[in-house]
């Protein structure tokens, strides 16, 4: 089975809006690595072994087990989501409350980080190049194409819009 | 017709750098696909082999010390390995050289594999 077109870029957007939920907003960064480590570990494991029959359920397992390793080895360095500090900070809950998170409408997560996105402080052409690049799998190339503008340029600007969007106190 | 593995190297970064962007993810992931389905198509994929895990360890020595491993993370490591088959080393080093790993910063590794058979 082949992989299906635009399924990295759809599923990226989903992947780190939910992270982000379960991470907190100041932790964007956190959350767009795991959802890097997850597109690794499938290059490599469906080169060989073929595509698996749900590749989203795949990703978003991987992406799943991977928020579960930094959760229990950052807990008592990082601050996680504020709304769910309670239940990350014991094994007894951790599983479950991430779970819920995961479950818990994607569309939901997907909603909530693009209110995040469009940031009051943030000029319009930043909020959409924003939304384009976090939501919408547009890499920076891509999201530079959209605006006719140079690479480095909008590296610069997603990179202190993110900054923003990080030192905001919670996901919108 | 002989037997070589070929041993697919890269750095953690290459490797990180070929999942870049969503974009750059399913393009790495259309052409590794693609390529598999090429050799095996020429009858020239004995096996696909086997993605391996970048961690493990090392034992070394008398004393057997075991350590983190493979290297430190600059070297580039062996990320899965397959077994071709080919008339000779030159032919395939040439299926190796239709490999996607090296456009992305990685290299193929071509070893003939020993026979018992002489």
């Amino acid at each position: 089975m082949d992989v299906e077109e635009h399924l990295f870029r759809r599923e990226a957007g989903r992947l780190v809006a939910v992270l982000t939920r379960v991470f907190g907003i100041q932790n964007l960064a956190l959350a767009e690595d795991v959802v890097q480590d997850a597109f690794c570990r499938a290059l490599e494991t469906w080169k060989f072994h073929g595509v698996p029959a749900n590749p989203s359920a795949w990703l978003m397992k991987t992406a799943k087990n991977r928020a579960l390793d930094v959760l229990r080895r950052d807990g008592t360095v990082r601050r996680f989501a504020p709304e769910l500090e309670r239940e990350l900070d014991s094994e007894w809950t951790l599983v479950p409350a991430v779970d819920e998170a995961f479950a818990a409408g994607l569309d939901d997560a997907q909603l909530r980080m693009m209110f995040s996105c469009i940031h009051p402080r943030l000029p319009e052409e930043t909020q959409v190049a924003l939304v384009l690049h976090l939501l919408c799998g547009f890499g920076i190339d891509e999201t530079a194409a959209a605006f006719l503008k140079g690479r480095a340029a909008m590296e610069k600007r997603l990179a202190r819009a993110k900054k923003t969007l990080a030192a905001s106190k919670r996901l919108f | 017709m002989s037997e070589f593995a070929l041993l697919y190297r890269s750095t953690q970064e290459a490797h990180r750098e070929s999942m870049g962007s969503p974009e750059r993810a399913q393009q790495s992931m259309t052409k590794w696909r693609a390529w598999f389905k090429e050799m095996s198509e020429k009858g020239q994929l004995k096996s696909i082999g086997q993605p391996l895990e970048r961690v493990g360890s090392v034992v070394t020595g008398k004393k057997k010390t075991v350590t983190d491993g493979p290297y430190a993370e600059t070297k580039d490591v062996i990320g899965g390995f397959s077994i071709i088959e080919a008339r000779d080393l030159e032919q395939a080093a040439r299926i190796a050289s239709g490999c996607p790993i090296l456009e992305l910063g990685g290299c193929v590794e071509v070893r003939p594999v020993m026979q018992l058979a002489i």
